[in-house]
């Protein structure tokens, strides 16, 4: 196992190189002298020339690819233009939100769609089963930042639960970051639980018609048994095939909906770098989302082979 | 032979139907059998006769729906089996009745190990803690011929081969000491080598623990081999019951003495039934009289208008053919 992990880490090598590449010479591929973009309009050429040379921008092209990827390795991944501070720092500030908010809503949607998609098919073409489906549907249908607003009106301004936005880190109080992270949670959570329980379902009834189900209930096994030992391990071998996908799709709808709860994290960070086109900022949350991918999938990868026997490693 | 005053398993007029797109398929009509405790009944029938269903009829395992059991009465050690509750039912299954399957590479879990799937039997039903309940699992494929079974129990299924997994099964299904097992083809879907030692195994243990067991298959081979009596299905129902020896020597249905016949001789491999011309009618198409009727030979008019009911030698001698009863009651 541990030379499969290894091996693994050493696979994840060539793909850091190129995603990290990409985004140098995307940096590269902007129209425009980065140069101009930080200086003031009213700059003289000198004042633009310091700073192209500050910036490394006339040193030979492989010069500053190495340069780039010594600063990398160090963790450095530029100054922001306007934040005043380092991309890496300004990221690493805003991490703890993010992860916050994917993590808490990665946790509630994969237990709950797991849950919904096994009651469905252990009663599937009931009403129950219908009813959840519907439900379900109504996730993968409805946009994210919609069912969001639909949730502060309700949650928020009606009701007067849950605030509308803002955060509080767990590190000062457990509750408050829990009231903060749960609707944006469960608004970006809405998604997965309709693909998830969709997923689960569809496997879990394909399951259910095996052979080994059989012997199961031959053993003289109860139902909860059959369905959560034995069933339920066999459905989680595709499943967690997708929870990287998944993973993906909620660290990209976070972007979104940091910016609909106003949460100060990496999503809302790079929202507005775009808007105020802030190059470095953009480049390093690139990387890091890129990054973020990778480990993801090694994680799932790691995961897989653990659950299902099968997998050689 | 002296007949048990209560026999270990009873079957009288059991059918099993199912419902599949609004059609109605009887798969098993209105069959009768004892079993003594202790005794190997052969069933035999070409594929689709509704062996399998019989077998899953008798564990309750037939899903409802699309399918649904009838039974005039199902009673296993003077115990109603239909009457049964689900718990009830589960503390028969695997404990006192016992099934193995037709596919050994697909009936256990590929994601537990050997010595779980074990585990989880043996302490389903008897009050073992989990270190003993391993312990006897090691014993168990030990029992069954698995070489090295203190490293076999640790094993995933992929480890092992086809003929190795059906030991497992065995295993398995011997657990719990079972009065009556039922094994479904245990042996169709293996090597010809492997088949005899299954068998061989089987028998063994069958006389080891004093098993009553129903032996399902294609072969009659392993019919004449290995079972005290016979059952020959024929399109859900039962068309001939008779001690083995005397189904060999003298075939009462003719669907039997084609069978005989299309057997391949012993020293060839090719145990499966040579085909007998024409092929089992649908369920859904039964013909109205004898359903062996259009493949039958020596079919009459009566044949294809009536179904002849089950003529009765001796106790333990049956068959449905008209022609029995033109012998007793001549024209
Ligand atoms: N779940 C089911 N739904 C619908 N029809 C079924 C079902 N199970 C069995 N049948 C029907 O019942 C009939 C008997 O099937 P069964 O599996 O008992 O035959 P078999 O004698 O065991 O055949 P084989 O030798 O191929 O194993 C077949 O016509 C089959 O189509
Ligand atoms: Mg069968």
């Amino acid at each position: 196992m541990i030379a499969f992990i290894l091996r693994r880490l050493f696979a994840v090598i060539p793909v850091l190189l190129l995603v990290t590449l990409a985004s140098f010479l995307l940096m590269r591929l902007i129209p425009g002298d980065p140069a101009m973009l930080i200086a003031d309009i009213s700059a003289s050429d000198a004042e633009i020339e310091k700073i192209r040379e500050q910036l490394g921008l006339n040193e030979p092209f492989l010069t500053q690819l190495l340069h780039w990827y010594g600063n990398l390795l160090r963790g450095d991944l530029g100054e922001s233009y306007l934040l005043g501070r380092s991309v890496t720092q300004a990221i690493w500030e805003r991490l703890p939100t993010t992860l916050s908010l994917t993590l808490l809503s990665f946790v509630l949607s994969t237990t709950i769609a797991v849950t919904l998609g096994v009651i469905a098919a252990v009663k599937a073409n009931t009403w129950l089963d219908q009813f959840v489906m519907s439900f379900a549907l109504i996730g993968v249908a409805l946009p994210n930042f919609w069912m969001g607003l639909m949730l502060i009106i309700l949650f928020s301004v009606h009701l007067g639960w849950l605030p509308s936005g803002g955060y509080v880190p767990l590190s000062e109080d457990f509750w408050g970051w829990l009231r903060t992270c749960t609707l944006p949670a469960i608004s970006l959570a809405l998604l997965q639980i309709g693909l998830l329980s969709r997923i689960t379902r569809a496997t879990m009834l394909e399951v259910l018609q095996q052979d080994y189900i059989r012997t199961a209930r031959a053993k003289g096994l109860s139902k909860s048994k059959v369905v959560g030992k034995h069933a339920l391990k066999n459905v989680l071998v595709p499943v967690i095939t997708i929870l990287g996908i998944s993973f993906s799709l909620l660290i990209s709808g976070s972007l979104v909906i940091e910016t609909v709860f106003s949460l100060p994290g990496v999503g809302k960070l790079l929202g507005s770098a775009i808007l105020r086109r802030d190059y470095p900022v953009i480049q390093g949350g690139l990387i890091f989302v890129a990054v973020s991918m990778i480990f993801i999938n090694l994680l799932v990868d790691i995961l897989y082979a653990w659950v299902d026997p099968r997998v050689r490693y | 032979m002296a007949s048990p005053v209560i026999p270990l398993l009873e079957v009288r007029d059991l059918s099993v139907h199912f419902r599949t797109e609004g059609q109605k398929v009887t798969a098993v009509d209105r069959i009768s059998f004892d079993l003594a405790e202790g005794e190997v009944l052969g069933i035999v029938g070409e594929s689709g006769s509704g062996k399998s269903t019989v077998a899953l009829a008798l564990m309750q395992l037939i899903a409802t729906p699309p399918g649904s059991i009838d039974a005039e009465r199902l009673s296993f050690k003077g115990k109603d089996l239909m009457s049964m509750s689900d718990r009830e039912m589960r503390a028969v299954r695997g404990n006192e009745i016992s099934m193995i399957f037709q596919e050994p590479m697909s009936s256990l879990n590929p994601v537990f190990t050997i010595g779980n799937q074990l585990v989880e039997t043996i302490c389903e039903h008897e009050p073992l803690t989990k270190r003993q309940a391993f312990a006897k699992a090691v014993d168990l494929l030990r029992l069954v011929g698995i070489p090295d079974p203190e490293a076999r129990v640790t094993d995933y299924p992929h480890h092992l081969s086809g003929g190795m997994r059906q030991r497992v099964m065995i295993a398995m299904a011997l657990a719990c000491a079972p009065k009556l097992l039922l094994a479904d083809e245990p042996t169709t879907a293996l090597d010809v080598t492997i088949q005899a030692q299954v068998l061989e195994l089987l028998q063994h243990l069958q006389g080891e623990l004093d098993m009553a067991v129903v032996l399902i298959t294609h072969d009659l081979g392993v019919v004449a081999e290995y079972t005290h009596r016979v059952v020959v299905m024929y399109a859900g129902r039962i068309v001939e019951e008779a001690p083995v020896a005397d189904l060999f020597a003298a075939p009462q249905h003719p669907y039997t003495e084609l069978l005989l016949k299309s057997m391949p001789p012993l020293d060839e491999d090719l145990h499966r039934l040579l085909a007998i011309p024409g092929s089992v009618p649908s369920p859904t198409e039964m013909p109205t009289g004898c359903r062996f009727a259009p493949r039958c030979p020596y079919a009459q008019n009566i044949c294809r208008e009536t179904e002849p009911a089950m003529i009765r030698e001796s106790p333990a001698r049956a068959a449905a053919c008209w022609r029995l009863v033109d012998y007793k009651v001549p024209a």
